[in-house]
């Protein structure tokens, strides 16, 4: 497969750009996920201080 | 909490490339387990065979019973924050891995399967300097399972590792992709195939096809077989490829002892080790021992033991190596 230099170079730029966004959006996208879906039934909220301690 | 924690499964690096290309006297035998697939697979039994498992769980019964040492001090604390959502805090001080703090999340989605399994699954661990451990696990259907394992080390990717399962009802096949570079053309690509022959037999095999700069003549592909044998309690599993076989035997003994032994040949090292491990489950003083002793004179043990009713449990493990004079302890507590 033989590709131009500035299609090589584009796919280089969006391939590293979403490294990035994986590598330091992966935790927060847990976090958020896990927020969202909020606490079991009956259970009091989950606040952003759970991550530390109760 | 259950499913939190049956998901935390470690990252698992991309099989190791093989740098030698496949030579034509090891085909017949490589060839073999594929006609017995075609030859023992009768139709009428084929509603009484189970799944086989994949071929990356083809060892897993006999290397759960080997220890698995660890060296320096671990201070490790889990939070469940909800079923479907976890963290963890770890301190390790160490000499020889990496010494430091480490926060670890776990979220497992609400596509409930049974009820101890939940997908998508994403866990993943980070360090202060942005050292990243990440899998996502999802099921797709009830056949189709996809796994996604990345590593991040000092901002690079070490490892990525892309799997696809299918689960038919009496064979597993599975595809996967390791470090794929598209801009170089690199990678590797890995196919298992493992299927049941009767209730107790399993075969299967293994293309890897490695491409990439840095392998003589561009690109290279290796072939392996892969069976396993169940008989009561014991089961023996191995796999036989040009750089070498790996053959693993697991018995239980009681309700307490399993004992599993290990032989790996690396024919390409001219190397082989054999290993004895035991495993001893003591419920009623909630402890776990597991215990090796090699070819290399190398003897580990690992203690775990849950200290009920605080929840906490506390690990002790310690490994010596007679002929090389080194000694490694290691002691954790984890809490939750």
């Amino acid at each position: 497969m033989v590709m131009s230099p500035s299609t090589k170079q584009k796919i280089s730029i969006i391939l590293d750009v979403s490294k990035v966004v994986f590598h330091w959006g992966f935790i927060p996208a847990v976090l958020y996920l896990g927020f969202k879906k909020g606490a079991d039934p009956g259970m009091p909220p989950l606040s952003f201080m759970n991550l530390l301690w109760q | 909490m259950g499913n939190v924690l049956a998901a935390s499964a470690p990252l698992a690096p991309p099989p190791p490339p093989s740098p030698l290309p496949p030579s034509p006297g090891f085909s017949p035998s490589l060839s073999k387990p594929d006609e017995e697939t075609g030859l023992g697979s009768p139709v009428e039994a084929s509603d009484r065979l189970e799944n086989p498992g994949t071929i990356e769980d083809l060892h897993k019964k006999c290397k759960d019973v080997f220890p698995v040492n660890f060296e320096g001090a671990k201070l490790m604390l889990n939070k469940g924050l909800s079923s479907h959502f976890q963290i963890s805090h770890t301190i390790n001080m160490s000499s020889v891995t990496q010494s430091g703090y480490r926060f670890g999340a776990t979220y497992v989605g609400t596509k409930q399967l049974s009820p101890t399994e939940g997908y998508p699954i994403l866990l993943g661990d980070i360090d202060p300097n942005g050292n990243l451990n990440a899998n996502v696990i999802h099921q797709f259907g009830s056949r189709i399972r996809g796994k996604l394992a990345t590593q991040v080390q000092r901002s690079k990717y070490t490892a990525v590792q892309m799997t696809s399962d299918y689960r038919g009802d009496a064979y597993t096949a599975s595809l996967t992709l390791g470090n794929p570079d598209i801009l170089n053309n690199s990678g590797v690509l890995v196919a298992h195939y493992l299927q049941s022959i009767t209730p107790s037999l399993a075969l299967g095999g293994e293309v890897a096809y490695q491409r990439g700069p840095g392998v003589p003549g561009g690109h290279v592909a290796v072939v392996s077989a892969a069976g396993r044998y169940t008989n009561g309690e014991s089961t023996i599993s191995g796999s036989l490829g040009l750089a070498g076989c790996h053959i693993c035997f697991h018995q239980k003994a009681s309700q307490q002892l399993q004992i599993g032994v290990e032989l790996e040949v690396n024919s390409r090292i001219q190397e082989s080790t054999g290993t004895i491990a035991y495993q001893i489950d003591l419920p009623k003083a909630d402890l776990v021992f597991r215990g090796s002793v090699d070819s290399n004179w190398t003897v580990g043990a690992v203690l775990e033991k849950k200290l009920l009713p605080l929840p906490f449990s506390f690990a002790l493990s310690g490994m010596i190596n007679h002929s090389k004079s080194q000694f490694r302890l290691g002691c954790g507590l984890i809490v939750g």
